[in-house]
C-alpha cells in the first residue's frame, strides 16, 4: 500500500467505495443487516459518542459557571454564562506565554524533523554505500521505544550539553523521537516516486540538492503533511520531558503550565481551572475539527506504516 | 508497493558521473549526517548510556560522579517491594487497557464500517480524545471522578443509584481501574481507525462467498474477518502494550501514584527514584528492566505477525 492509499483507506470510511467495486456493493445491499439490528448498531454508536463527548461537554459547561453556581449545580447547564472566568484564567495562568512557548517549541520541532529526516531519507534512498542498511535499521529499531524510557541518560546528556532548562533541550529530543516514524514515511514515499522525474531533472543540469528541493520535496506534500501533523501533535501535548527539563517558568510549555495551574487552583476555584484548561485545549480542537481527515490519517496512518 | 520496483529514485544514482571520488564518497554523509547526529546523541547514546548506568551509583548533576558498583542495583531491585508492587499494578493496567481498547475499538470499527449518513461525524468524535493532552484529560476526568461535585457521582445520585457512589480516585480499590477507564477513553478512537483501515482492505469476495455458502454473520466475523485482521490486531496490541508500560502523564496528573501506592506504575517509580531521590543509577536499572519488557513484547508480537510485504519493504 502506498501512503496515499493508506491515508485513503483510513479515511475512506466516509467517502463512497472505489468505483471499481461495483459488484461487492451489490453484495453489501444483500448482506446488509436487518433494520432492527441496524437500529441497535446506531444506538450503540450514539451511546459511545455520548460517552466520549459527555465529559468534555460537562467540563466546558462548568467552565462557564460562577463558583457559587458550580457548587450548587455541578452537573447542569450554566444558569448564567460567566465568560469573565476565561479572561481571569487567561491572565492568572499566563496563557499567552504558555501558548507562545508551545507554538515555538512545536513548530521548530516540526521544521527540524522534516528537514533532517527528509534529507536522511533522500540520502538513504539515493546512494548505495556500505552501512546503509545498518544505519536505516538502527533508526527503525527505535520506532517502538518511548522517550520516557531513556529519560535519565537523556537528562545527563542534556546537562553536559548545557541545554537543560532551554527550549533546545526539549526540541532536540522531540525531534529525535519523531525521526523513526518520519523516516519510514519519507523513505516509503520517496521509493515510490518515479525515477524518470529525477533523471529528466538531472539531464537538464539540476544538482542533487536541486532535485531534492525542486522535485522531490514538492511532490512529497502528503508525506510532509503526515509527518508535520504527528510531530506537531506529540510535541504540543508532550508533558514528561517538559516536566523534567523546563523548570524556568518563562519557557514552560502549555501542558506543563496547565498542570502547574491545576495544582495551585484545584481546591479553590474549579470553574477558573476549567476555563484555563479549556483555553489550553481550544487551539488543538479547532485545528482538529478543521482538518480532521488529515489528522486522522496523519496520526493513525503512521502507525499502520510503522 | 506495486510501483516501487519501476520507480526507484535509487536507480538514478548510477547516472551521476563521479566528479571526484572524495565528493562522491562524502555525499551520503552530507545528506544523512545531520539527522543521524541528532538521532545518535538523543536516542542511541542515551540507550547505550542507560545500560551502562544501570551498573553505577551516584548523581552526575550534583558534582558527584558515577561509580561502578556491579550488580548491586539489580540486587536492590529484586528486594524492592515498592518496585514490584508498581510492576504488578502496571501489568494489571496493561492487561485491562489492552483488552478494553481492542474490544471496544473493534466493536466501533465494525459498527462504523459500512457507509451511512453521519459516519464521518462519529469517526471525528471517537478520535477527538486522541488529540487532547493527558494534562487536559487528567483534569477533565479528575473532575468526573471527584467525590462531592464529580459528574459521575452526581449522575448516580440523580438516577437514585446512591449505593454506587464511590470515592473513585481516593479509594485504593478503585483508583487504578478509574484511570484504566480514562486511558481506554483516550485511545479507543485511535485503535478504531486502524481497524477501520483493516476492514476497508478486506477482500469482500470472501465474505460474499461465505454468506452464499450460508455462514452466519457471527461465523463470518470469527472465521473470516478476525483472522484477516490479525495484522491490524497485532499493530494495535503492540501500540497499546507499549503505551501501557510507559504510562506516566495520566497517573502523575490524576493521582501521583496514590492513594497508598495503589496507582504506582513502573515509570512513576523511575521518575521518583531519579528526580525526587536523585538515585540516577538505580533509576536507570529500573528503566532498563522496563526497556527489556518493551523490547520483548514488541519483538514477540512483530514476529508473530510478520507479513510478507515487509521482506521487500525493508531491503
Amino acid at each position: 500500500m502506498t501512503l496515499a492509499e493508506n491515508g485513503q483507506a483510513a479515511v475512506a470510511a466516509g467517502s463512497a467505495p472505489a468505483t471499481a467495486r461495483r459488484r461487492p456493493r451489490g453484495y453489501q445491499k444483500r448482506g446488509v443487516l436487518p433494520w432492527h439490528l441496524n437500529l441497535v448498531r446506531f444506538i450503540i454508536l450514539v451511546m459511545a459518542a455520548a460517552g466520549v463527548i459527555f465529559p468534555i461537554l460537562v467540563f466546558l459547561g462548568n467552565s462557564l459557571k460562577t463558583d457559587g453556581d458550580f457548587l450548587a449545580n455541578p452537573l447542569g447547564w450554566p444558569r448564567s454564562f460567566a465568560f469573565g472566568n476565561y479572561v481571569e484564567a487567561w491572565q492568572m495562568a499566563n496563557m499567552s506565554v504558555l501558548i507562545l512557548n508551545s507554538l515555538v517549541v512545536s513548530l521548530v520541532t516540526v521544521a527540524l524533523t522534516i528537514a533532517l529526516t527528509s534529507m536522511m531519507a533522500y540520502g538513504l534512498v539515493t546512494y548505495r554505500f556500505r552501512g546503509r542498511n545498518v544505519i536505516l535499521l538502527s533508526v527503525l529499531v527505535m520506532l517502538t521505544i518511548p522517550v520516557q524510557i531513556y529519560i535519565i541518560p537523556l537528562y545527563v546528556i542534556a546537562i553536559n550539553l548545557q541545554i537543560v532548562n532551554t527550549r533546545l533541550g526539549v526540541i532536540l529530543p522531540y525531534t529525535a523521537a519523531a525521526m523513526p516514524l518520519a523516516l519510514v514515511l519519507f523513505r516509503n514515499y520517496f521509493l515510490e516516486l518515479p525515477a524518470a522525474l529525477s533523471e529528466a531533472a538531472r539531464l537538464d543540469g539540476c544538482s542533487r540538492f536541486g532535485i531534492y528541493w525542486r522535485i522531490i520535496m514538492p511532490l512529497s506534500r502528503p508525506a510532509i503533511g503526515a509527518v508535520a501533523i504527528f510531530t506537531f501533535v506529540s510535541a504540543w501535548n508532550e508533558f514528561f520531558l517538559a516536566l523534567v527539563f523546563l523548570q524556568n517558568k518563562a519557557i514552560q510549555t502549555l501542558p506543563l503550565g496547565m498542570q502547574v495551574f491545576a495544582i495551585s487552583e484545584y481546591q479553590t476555584n474549579y470553574p477558573l481551572l476549567f476555563s484555563a484548561i479549556s483555553i489550553g485545549m481550544a487551539p488543538m480542537i479547532v485545528v482538529y475539527l478543521l482538518m480532521q481527515r488529515q489528522f486522522i490519517s496523519g496520526l493513525a496512518g503512521g502507525a499502520l506504516k510503522g | 508497493m506495486a510501483r516501487a520496483d519501476q520507480g526507484r529514485v535509487a536507480a538514478s544514482a548510477a547516472a551521476f558521473p563521479p566528479t571526484s571520488l572524495l565528493l562522491e564518497k562524502g555525499a551520503p554523509l552530507l545528506w544523512i549526517g545531520p539527522g543521524l547526529l541528532v538521532f545518535f546523541v538523543f536516542v542511541h547514546l542515551p540507550i547505550i548510556l542507560q545500560l551502562a548506568m544501570s551498573f553505577t551509583a551516584g548523581a552526575p548533576g550534583s558534582g558527584e560522579g558515577l561509580k561502578f558498583i556491579g550488580l548491586a542495583n539489580f540486587r536492590t531491585l529484586i528486594a524492592d517491594a515498592d518496585y514490584w508492587a508498581s510492576i504488578v499494578n502496571n501489568v494489571w493496567f496493561a492487561v485491562a487497557t489492552v483488552i478494553g481498547k481492542l474490544v471496544l475499538s473493534l466493536a466501533l470499527a465494525l459498527a462504523l464500517n459500512s457507509a451511512f449518513v453521519g459516519q464521518n461525524i462519529f469517526r471525528t468524535i471517537f478520535f477527538l480524545p486522541v488529540i487532547l493532552s493527558f494534562v487536559a484529560i487528567g483534569v477533565i476526568w479528575g473532575f468526573m471522578f471527584q467525590y462531592d461535585y464529580g459528574a459521575i457521582n452526581q449522575l448516580l445520585t440523580r438516577l437514585g443509584l446512591t449505593f454506587l457512589v464511590r470515592d473513585w480516585l481516593g479509594d485504593p480499590r478503585f483508583a487504578l481501574w478509574s484511570i484504566v477507564v480514562v486511558d481506554i477513553w483516550k485511545w479507543t478512537g485511535f485503535h478504531m481507525v486502524i481497524y477501520l483501515a483493516g476492514l476497508q482492505a478486506l477482500p469482500r469476495e470472501l465474505q460474499e462467498a461465505a454468506s452464499v455458502d450460508g455462514a452466519s454473520a457471527t461465523q463470518r466475523l470469527f472465521h473470516i474477518t478476525l483472522p484477516l485482521l490479525s495484522r491490524y490486531t497485532a499493530t494495535n496490541v503492540v501500540i497499546a502494550t507499549l503505551g501501557a508500560f510507559s504510562v506516566f502523564d495520566l497517573i502523575y496528573v490524576m493521582t501521583q501514584g496514590g492513594p497508598f501506592g495503589s496507582t504506582q506504575v513502573a515509570m512513576m517509580q523511575v521518575y521518583l527514584q531519579a528526580f525526587q531521590f536523585h538515585r540516577l543509577g538505580y533509576a536507570s536499572t529500573q528503566a532498563t528492566v522496563l526497556l527489556a519488557i518493551i523490547a520483548i513484547v514488541s519483538i514477540l508480537v512483530m514476529r508473530f505477525s510478520r507479513r510478507p510485504e515487509d521482506e521487500d519493504g525493508a531491503r
